[in-house]
């Protein structure tokens, strides 16, 4: 009974650490706009940006679909390359998975908020309609 | 009047349940658990003819309904957003009470009923006290309401124009079906929670009962999130665009968690009941599948995590935080209450016998559940200690959980013909050989037809012996009725799965898509088969507006169309047009629109079919416990 229960232990705790260190090789970081500023990124690593879709800020160039997103504090223009979702708007919140390079992120990757609100860290609940310029 | 009577009754019903719990004399158990039930189904047409007389006091009428919403979506609207899935959620509770009190009360106790109670007054304690889909609009917003009370005889003031559900949820028909279905499957895991608990704690049967009425009330609501996951990631498939099913998003990985769980019980329990043995194991995993639904349901609602799920909401999740805590707790002091029971259990004696095969299934649907948890809540752990953001990327899942389903199907092959004896390997192989060389065959045939990799080699070889196998034993046994009915349970659900593996490493392996750019009135060539596009068409409905783009090919015309929902949240969404065959799908989108030119995007989705059918034949497996001459 104790030996069983040992082994129990013994055989979650490898599963435990086995997650653990594969989980931390494969995360993806995650950032608003303003906080771009103060991180320290090497050239070509993959972040996650997020912020809210500039309004009147979204274009076609060359076949990239160009705008700008903002938390409230600073904006950052997007070069996207992928599949725009369904439910890409003006003013929504989104997620994008790319690379930062001068200020430029380029993107191939975007997740779209369902919802109009967007909940920040500290859980408090911007309004979209309050940022849109 | 609607909102005051909601508001009174489920007072009324908050006030029954605690005379139920505190109740001695167990007088009227049966009364009250049915007006219970009643007062809750009351509720729930309560606010059915509030969204559909669109009764825009209501706060939760006006922010999630519109009167331009159709019929079928102001139904579902009632499980559109948090306050109103509660809601849901009691009727559910309430019924499942009212099911376990006939079929499988205790008749030496009214514990499990008060256990029952208890959970129940948990979650009518909210809407109680914290927010309830009946509350009143106090102030209104531009559309919908923003503040709004949850005491009876208030003021109140209407808004002309109701909000409407999320656009998302009122795109296809499968939505209005996929959250109760979950819901149901979440819900009734509370009743082998019961049953464990209860039986354990009155302790007037020493005998294995709990584990009988633990089992079989775990396989209805295993069925139902069988059912709701596979309609959600059907829904994900036929209505987002991205062509893809699973994400491992945290709030799809929460209800996965429970399922695994739910499966390696309904295989430990078969083994307690022969053997008597896993007695311990067994009580773990009911009160895990109970808590892991109280922590999904948190996961999905507290918008803890960054997930496409994003319901934003208010503090519900400490509530059932403390929920999750006091019910781990009852567990807890329960099960070291038995101690003395639990060491009773019996040694495992054959490790490649059926006992064995099965602590084997355990322990890889328990360590799948495990890993996919620690993924799901790791991002939470590293922002507590770095105050970084980050997400799990998909690699992870596919590094640790895919080697692990992998061997589960291995193992499935064995399950059709277990003894208790030890497995003897030489003479299996003796009397599968003839099955063992079609597989091969049939894989090696398959692989000339399409890219390989190792992965996909095994899992096919796996799979084709695992279907060839149980259909065969479907033929040999299935007419001279031999095996208890819970075994041909497992049997249909094996293939289910065996068809499904099929189709997903079909899926994984052979998909790919293109880009391509054109003009109204062009066609384009994609697989052998051309593609003619058309012009946009523009239709108007009471709800939305709607841009459709024809595109046929030899045989059909498809639409793949943007629907731009009226005075709601400002979103558009679209479907893609799939053309559908058995093998794969085409599956087009359209990236951007600009006057009449399209860059459309054009996948070729391998076996999607296959694993609905997969999916389907697995959820069917409720048949053979219809039967009537329980072994």
């Amino acid at each position: 009974m104790k030996k069983n229960f040992i082994i129990v232990l013994l055989g979650i705790g490898l599963i435990i650490y086995a997650s653990t260190i594969i989980a931390s090789r494969n995360t993806i970081y995650y950032y608003t706009t303003s906080e771009t500023e103060n991180i320290e990124i090497t050239t070509n690593e993959r972040i996650k940006l997020g912020g809210f879709v500039v309004e009147d800020s979204v274009s076609q160039e060359d076949g990239f679909t160009v705008f700008t997103i903002t938390d409230g504090n600073k904006d950052i223009e997007i070069v996207f390359d992928g599949f725009i979702p369904e439910l890409f708007q003006e003013n929504m919140g989104v997620i994008l998975d790319g690379v930062l390079d001068n200020d430029i992120f380029f993107a191939d990757d975007m997740l779209v908020k369902h919802d109009n609100e967007y909940v920040s860290s500290d859980g408090e609940t911007y309004d979209v309609k309050s940022y849109s310029k | 009047m609607i909102y005051n009577t909601g508001i009174i009754f489920s007072w009324i019903s908050f006030s029954l349940l605690i005379f139920l719990f505190f109740n001695k004399k167990n007088l009227y158990t049966e009364i009250l658990v049915r007006v219970n039930l009643f007062i809750q189904v009351f509720l729930f047409c309560l606010l059915e003819v509030g969204l559909f007389l669109n009764d825009f006091s209501l706060s939760y009428v006006a922010n999630y309904s519109a009167e331009s919403t159709p019929p079928l979506y102001k139904f579902a609207s009632l499980w559109g957003s948090l306050d109103g899935s509660i809601l849901l959620w009691n009727l559910c509770l309430s019924l499942f009470m009212y099911f376990y009190l006939k079929l499988y009360k205790d008749p030496s106790s009214n514990i499990d009923i008060k256990i029952f109670t208890l959970i129940m007054i948990f979650f009518v304690g909210y809407t109680v006290f914290s927010s309830s889909p009946f509350a009143g609009c106090i102030e209104l917003a531009t559309i919908g309401c923003s503040a709004s009370t949850i005491l009876p005889f208030a003021e109140l003031v209407t808004s002309n124009i109701g909000r409407g559900p999320n656009p998302l949820l009122q795109n296809h028909p499968l939505m209005a079906i996929h959250p109760p279905m979950l819901y149901i499957g979440y819900v009734g895991m509370t009743m082998p929670f019961v049953a464990a608990t209860s039986r354990l704690y009155s302790r007037k049967d020493k005998s294995n009962s709990w584990i009988e009425v633990a089992e079989k009330t775990t396989y209805i609501p295993w069925l139902f999130l069988t059912i709701g996951i596979t309609l959600g990631a059907a829904w994900s498939y036929e209505v987002l665009g991205w062509g893809g099913y699973w994400a491992w998003d945290p709030v799809e990985n929460v209800s996965f968690i429970p399922w695994l769980l739910a499966t390696a019980f309904l295989h430990s329990a078969k083994i307690q009941k022969t053997q008597n043995t896993l007695l311990n194991w067994n009580y773990i995993l009911v009160g895990l599948m109970f808590l892991s639904t109280l922590f999904g349901t948190f996961i999905t609602r507290s918008g803890v995590l960054i997930s496409v799920h994003a319901f934003s909401n208010g503090n519900i999740g400490t509530y059932l935080l403390f929920g999750m805590l006091l019910f781990g707790l009852i567990f807890i002091g329960i099960g070291s209450k038995n101690i003395e029971y639990f060491s009773k259990s019996k040694k495992i004696d054959n490790w490649f016998g059926k006992s064995g095969f099965f602590v084997f299934n355990n322990i890889f649907l328990f360590s799948s559940a495990l890993v996919i948890f620690i993924g799901t809540i790791f991002p939470l752990i590293y922002e507590t200690l770095y105050s970084r953001q980050i997400t799990v990327g998909r690699a992870y899942y596919d590094i640790l959980v895919g080697p692990l389903l992998l061997i589960l199907l291995g193992l499935m092959i064995f399950s059709v013909k277990l003894s208790i004896r030890n497995l003897n390997i030489q003479k299996w192989f003796n009397e599968n050989v003839i099955l063992i060389n079609i597989a091969l065959i049939v894989t090696i045939f398959t692989l000339f037809l399409l890219n390989n990799s190792y992965i996909l080699i095994i899992t096919a070889s796996f799979s084709f012996l695992l279907i060839f196998t149980t259909v065969s034993n479907f033929y040999k046994s299935f007419r001279l009725t031999k095996g208890s009915n819970s075994y041909w349970t497992g049997q249909i659900a094996h293939l289910g799965i065996g068809i499904f593996a099929l189709g997903i490493i079909l899926n994984v392996s052979q998909s790919f898509s293109t880009e391509i750019e054109l003009n109204s009135f062009q066609e384009f060539n994609f697989n052998n088969d051309t593609y003619f596009v058309y012009n946009t068409i523009e239709e108007s409905l009471p709800e939305k507006n709607v841009l459709k783009l024809p595109i046929s090919n030899s045989n059909q015309t498809k639409y793949t169309s943007l629907n731009i929902f009226k005075n709601s949240a400002q979103q558009a969404i679209s479907s893609p047009a799939v053309f559908r065959s058995i093998i794969n799908d085409i599956y087009i989108t359209v990236k951007f629109i600009n006057e009449d030119s399209y860059k459309l995007i054009v996948r070729n989705n391998y076996g999607v079919l296959i694993m609905w059918i997969g999916l389907l034949i697995t959820s069917l497996s409720f048949f053979p416990r219809l039967r009537k001459n329980e072994v």
